[in-house]
């Protein structure tokens, strides 16, 4: 029974479907005709393949009436070696069909799983920002193996059954008209049972697909949650908590297998059933002289093999809406509109000089909620400018724009005084480099990682600038130094180990522009003490734009500007904004009275107007 | 940092669990179930009843045939002969009570019985079908109910080496392959050899010498199965881990999206993706042309004993030496026998998939818990909270000293503030206490007892963490809250938030402390996160503290809001704290800066300002920085 399990292994197939099951299909049928040729060859295999595996029960019933029955030793011989040569087809055509199944399944997953891969390339941020990296997994992965699975194995399949229910069908009716309406009486019977066990299976399996992502998601959260478990000793709860979503899923199963269970003694007795009539009718017309023994012989033969395909069209249907539903979350992420990308008429940059325009730029991510508003700036070329102010205020979404992430709604972005939008992406891109809070290493070595800033970059140039960043001396103390493979997502390496390898990465771009988003806040005092070093070398002869919470880190910035609410409060160097006494200083003096020592500074609250946002880290 | 304590527990099995003991402890799981005899008992009696069948049939063409030709009848030898004594004092019966036709009776009683014979088969059968489906289903259970209370005893070390996505995979993907083994493999396993016998039996009942030769073809069977597993094995190993390669590079691409962007390398990641994409097609086109070819090579080899029966049967009743009903009995029975015939590469792919995912289950429920009672450990209760490391040695891998030599004595009530850069060793500090781990070499001491003479669970129960990225659970806030806590009232969670100043936020959310965290878009900030934990920890109310705050990613607001919360948090209470702050450095009782792994200065603010070293320079450059910029 093993081979159908896995139709029921879906999941998230219940809700609505918004695209007509027709639009899915042929869009899925679409990805086959890419291979034509191997189609409709696997089309010629499959009808031949089915129609000659039914040749020898006749065969066979042929061999008792006509040569055995009449004692022709010589027939007999030949119709043995024609059994040799139609099992001998039979091999050749199975190994064709077979074959190209799996070959068009592998291309046919080769082909959605590349064509999503370019095309999640192509997706904006925004597309990201709202879902979760395993979901998207799950698309390219299980989603894709349903969809091929349905399009090669299940359609093929399809056919041979339905070629093997009309050939048998038509040799019945070729051996015996009569015989073949009374064994045919038993089908209404059959499809009766069938029907009814074919949603109590939906029911049930549903149930286990449930169960069993609780399953899942429990122990899950259990091994991240393992410290917190630990640490405040809630094994036992938890443990309980285990055990009850663990027994639902038994209990789920159990029904699912009752409801399995049910299926070969039923089609076992109907089988019987069937035998019964074909001997009991048949045989009294062996008795009479009406039939031989032969065709007797082959109705039987031909009955046990009747309920195979049935049993395959009535589960069917569930893979194909279980195809239909994974289709449908495939196509739907290749068909995420791309918000930014090329206009037709962009042109590559040439090599920047770095000066960068906000111009009455108004910006938002959802409709109505401008996050920057009226921002008009312009920074020199070669110059650092810090964007300050708490969070939720727009600093990031300030860099999204300059990197076409998005575009804005209002105003424009410029470099060297072009608009972004007039340029090419990969032309812009190629020419900045971003250092991330979260630090975001792939897994391999550190050498490839640092190399991602510049593919062709010679190892010195590599370790080159790891120097000038200060990550050089706890690379070596690695055991296989540059070699040292950091794992997924460099989990291998401390947080401040990630930054600084980042760092590097950033560097060996060499980028026109470049920016620091928080990228030394989580590092400990030590490593910040380095990087702030190499800042200097970091940052000197290309435009730099900075974001830091502790502003002890902008300080030596040409420029900082302080953003509130979406607007630009102050601008200009940090000697000028302290004197002026505004909303830089406040912020300022509130992160300096508990850094430093000072006597009141038990009593002292700080003065801060805008408390409303500032607890929601939305600054994405 | 870098933690390698060994290979960690890859694809393969790393353990060296011989074949049988693992299949021994796969069936132990099973063995204790009183249902398993039932399903044995019904397996053997379906089996037998459906090999009658073919027998009657056999007898039924025999009978028409005789009749039709008006030879005599001749019971059959073996079954056939066997089924036909039992069935034919009953249609004399029936013929008897009825009055029908003495030729038709016979044929409607010998029909009927295939009827009757298949209801109470199937009967069998679904019982059979339903009780294994509870015994497997009960055996998967136990199972993943043993590995879950595995990992919920193992220690840090077992987690540091462990993916997420592997304890995953075979807490699902192997069991349930395991269920599905223990649900068919038993029932084909068992039913497989039972039909072997009594259908050779059958054949060798009929006629001997057409039975040697159309089993002649089975031997070969075997072979093409053989050499079929052992050329797939290691390309189903294969295939298995170059998807595991495509996932993790797609992982990786998606989720560093913004890095893939930033650097304009898509194409670059596109070659990547379409390199381990065909690789894996490659592997795919090896294994479809061996299935292509192996398994119509097994039906073609058994459909050769057809021919043979054909051939040769059809000669025997040529020559009168066999009769039509016995061919065609024959003909059914080896039908039969060729179904377990050609399971055999399904079984042993079965047995040898089941072997490698039980293996896989028991290396977790088998791991060592590193960090464990010992056997007259004590409990804790009331302590001072006295803490005294006495040259204490740290390792994680055996060799790579994170600590070395760490004296110190902590009492009741101090805050230590420990410093020192990146992989110093902070963490492994923090780590020893609650016993995340055992220190390699000497001892820490609480209240004068040595640690691993105290029950885990009490100890714990006397120390709060707050981590730098804390764990919220998906629950309400208030059981977040509550969760070192057994019966908290919600007012003592109340007056929790609001010392640890999230209480505000929590009284604006819709649903308050019964919000759910996660549920519609409620997700908390890494402040909020940090203030929620720091809540907990003050519910727990521990007598030991130990706090992780060297991350400070959140704005200055927030920052201000949390210290005051850890104000509160700190006081009465025995303190390590892991900060950059340096007002909470300023009122630590004592100081202690790591480099390597080793204390290399330590006292108190004013000791370590005076002593002139590293500490000095790191205050001076922070402290410098900011007066500097106030100055100006």
């Amino acid at each position: 029974m093993g081979h159908h399990m896995h139709r029921y292994g879906g999941d998230e197939e219940d809700h609505e479907r918004t695209e007509s099951d027709r639009v899915l299909f042929n869009r899925m049928m679409g990805y086959i005709t890419r291979h034509r040729r191997e189609s409709m060859l696997l089309i010629v295999a499959v009808v031949a393949s089915t129609g000659i595996n039914l040749l020898p029960p006749y065969m066979f019933t042929l061999a008792i009436d006509k040569y055995i029955e009449n004692l022709d030793t010589y027939g007999l011989a030949l119709i043995g070696i024609a059994f040799v040569v139609v099992y001998a087809l039979t091999f050749v055509t199975q190994y064709t069909q077979r074959y190209i199944i799996d070959w068009l399944g592998a291309k046919l997953a080769y082909d959605v799983r590349l064509d999503l891969f370019r095309h999640l390339q192509e997706l904006s941020l925004d597309f990201y920002a709202k879902r979760e990296v395993g979901s998207i997994v799950s698309r390219a992965t299980n989603d894709v193996e349903k969809i091929t699975e349905l399009v090669t194995s299940g359609v093929a399949h399809v056919i041979a059954d339905f070629v093997t229910l009309g050939g048998i069908f038509i040799i019945m009716v070729i051996m015996d008209v009569r015989l073949t309406l009374i064994t045919f009486s038993i089908i209404p019977l059959m499809v009766g049972f069938l029907y009814i066990w074919g949603q109590r299976v939906r029911v049930v399996y549903r149930a286990t697909r449930r169960t069993i992502a609780s399953v899942s998601a429990k122990m899950e959260e259990s091994v991240s949650g393992m410290k917190e478990i630990q640490s405040f000793s809630r094994e036992g709860e938890t443990r309980k908590e285990f055990q009850r979503v663990n027994t639902d899923n038994m209990q789920a199963n159990v029904q699912a297998g009752q409801v399995m269970s049910a299926f070969w003694p039923v089609v076992a007795v109907f089988t019987a059933l069937g035998n019964c009539l074909v001997l009991w009718f048949g045989g009294g017309a062996v008795i009479d002289g009406a039939l031989s023994v032969g065709v007797l012989f082959g109705f039987m033969s031909y009955l046990n093999r009747f309920f195979h395909p049935i049993e395959d069209l009535s589960t069917f249907w569930n893979s194909v809406q279980s195809a239909l539903a994974a289709a449908e979350r495939v196509f739907g992420i290749m068909d995420s509109e791309v918000v930014v990308r090329d206009y037709l008429d962009a042109a590559d940059l040439p090599t920047l000089e770095g000066k960068i325009g906000y111009e009455g730029l108004t910006f938002s991510y959802e409709p109505g909620q401008p996050v920057l508003k009226d921002i008009d700036l312009e920074i020199a070329p070669n110059t650092t400018v810090a964007l300050v102010g708490p969070t939720g205020v727009g600093k990031t979404t300030m860099i999204n724009l300059l990197y076409r992430f998005y575009d804005p709604q209002e105003g424009r972005v410029t470099v060297d005084g072009r608009d972004l939008r007039g340029a090419t992406i990969k032309s812009l891109r190629s020419q900045m480099a971003i250092v991330l809070q979260d630090t975001y290493l792939f897994s391999g070595t550190i050498m490839d990682n640092i190399k991602y800033g510049r593919l062709d970059a010679t190892d010195e140039e590599a370790i080159e600038v790891t120097k000038a960043v200060g990550a050089h001396e706890f690379i070596e103390r690695l055991p296989e130094g540059y070699e040292t493979d950091v794992r997924e997502r460099g989990g291998r390496l401390s947080q401040g180990q990630r930054q600084l390898v980042s760092l590097a990465r950033a560097l060996l771009a060499n980028p026109r522009i470049l920016i620091m988003d928080e990228a030394t806040s989580s590092v400990d005092a030590y490593t910040e003490l380095i990087i702030q070093r190499a800042m200097d070398r970091v940052l000197k002869g290309r435009t730099s734009i900075i974001i830091a919470h502790r502003l002890s880190t902008v300080r030596n910035a040409d420029k900082i500007v302080v953003l509130e609410e979406g607007r630009i409060a102050e601008i200009g160097p940090h000697t000028e904004l302290i004197e002026r006494g505004g909303l830089y200083k406040q912020l300022y003096e509130m992160q300096f009275r508990y850094e430093t020592p000072e006597e009141d500074e038990e009593t002292a609250e700080p003065q801060i107007q805008h408390t409303g946002s500032s607890d929601n880290d939305s600054d994405s | 940092m870098i933690r390698h304590r060994g290979a960690s527990l890859a694809e393969a099995s790393s353990s060296n669990r011989s074949r049988s003991e693992t299949l021994k402890r796969l069936f132990g799981y099973i063995a204790g179930f009183w249902q398993l005899k039932v399903v044995l008992v019904l397996i053997v009696l379906t089996t037998v009843l459906d090999i009658l069948s073919p027998a009657i049939i056999g007898s039924i063409i025999d009978m028409v045939k005789g009749i039709a030709t008006g030879e005599t009848l001749e019971p059959g030898s073996g079954i056939e002969g066997f089924v036909y004594r039992i069935l034919t004092p009953v249609a004399s019966w029936y013929i008897t009570a009825t009055g029908s036709d003495p030729v038709k009776g016979p044929l409607l009683i010998f029909s009927v019985s295939l009827v009757f014979i298949a209801l109470v088969t199937g009967l069998f059968n679904f019982i059979q079908r339903y009780t294994t489906t509870i015994v497997g289903q009960s055996a998967t259970f136990n199972m993943r109910d043993d590995m879950y209370n595995s990992l919920l005893e193992q220690s840090f070390s077992f987690y540091d080496q462990q993916r997420t996505g592997q304890l995953m995979a075979r807490a699902t993907g192997d069991i349930n392959m395991l269920g599905r083994f223990y649900q068919m493999g038993v029932r084909m396993l068992v039913s497989s050899v039972l039909l072997l016998v009594l259908v050779l039996y059958s054949l060798v009942s009929i006629n001997p010498t057409l039975t040697l030769i159309s089993v002649i073809v089975i031997p070969f069977v075997f072979l093409a199965t053989r050499e079929f597993s052992s050329r797939i094995g290691p390309l189903w190993t294969a295939v298995r881990e170059q998807n595991g390669v495509i996932t993790s590079v797609l992982q990786e691409n998606l989720a560093g999206a913004r890095v893939v962007r930033g650097f304009s390398r898509e194409e670059h990641e596109e070659e990547k993706f379409s390199t381990e994409l065909q690789e894996f097609f490659d592997i795919n086109i090896n294994i479809a042309r061996i299935r292509a070819f192996f398994m119509p090579l097994a039906t073609f080899i058994s459909s050769i004993g057809f021919v043979l029966i054909i051939w040769y049967g059809g000669g025997q009743v040529i020559a009168g030496a066999l009769t039509v009903g016995s061919l065609v009995a024959f003909y059914f029975y080896l039908a039969r026998l060729m179904q377990p015939v050609r399971m055999i590469g399904f079984m042993t792919s079965m047995i040898v998939r089941a072997l490698a995912a039980g293996n896989r289950v028991f290396d977790i429920i088998d791991a060592e818990v590193e960090v464990h009672d010992k056997e007259d450990a004590v409990e804790v209760s009331e302590i001072e909270g006295r803490l005294t490391f006495q040259d204490v040695w740290f390792s994680y891998d055996g060799t790579n000293m994170v600590l070395k030599d760490i004296d110190l004595d902590v009492q009741p009530g101090q805050t230590v503030a420990i410093l020192g850069a990146t992989g110093s060793g902070k963490s492994s500090i923090i780590n020893l206490i609650p016993r995340f781990y055992d220190v390699s070499k000497g001892s820490i001491k609480l209240d004068g007892t040595d640690l691993r003479d105290l029950k885990i669970k009490s100890l714990r129960g006397t120390i709060g963490i707050v981590r730098q990225e804390p764990f919220i659970f998906s629950t309400t806030l208030r059981e977040n809250i509550a969760y070192g806590v057994q019966n908290a009232g919600l007012d003592d969670i109340r007056e929790a938030a609001k010392r640890a100043k999230i209480d505000e936020f929590i009284d604006g959310l819709p649903d308050g402390y019964d919000t759910k965290v996660g549920e519609r878009g409620v997700t908390l900030s890494g402040g909020q996160k940090q203030r929620v934990a720091i809540a907990r920890a003050l519910l727990k109310n521990p007598k030991i503290l130990i706090m992780d705050d060297s991350t400070s990613s959140v704005d200055t607001q927030t920052e201000y809001e949390i210290q005051q919360a850890l104000d509160e948090l700190l006081e009465d209470r025995t303190t390590f704290i892991i900060t950059q702050r340096l007002s909470s450095i300023k009122k630590a009782d004592y100081i202690i800066v790591l480099e390597d792994g080793e204390i290399s200065e330590e006292g108190t603010h004013d000791q370590l300002i005076a002593n002139d070293g590293i500490y000095r320079k790191l205050y001076d450059t922070q402290i410098s920085g900011a007066i500097e910029g106030r100055g100006a």
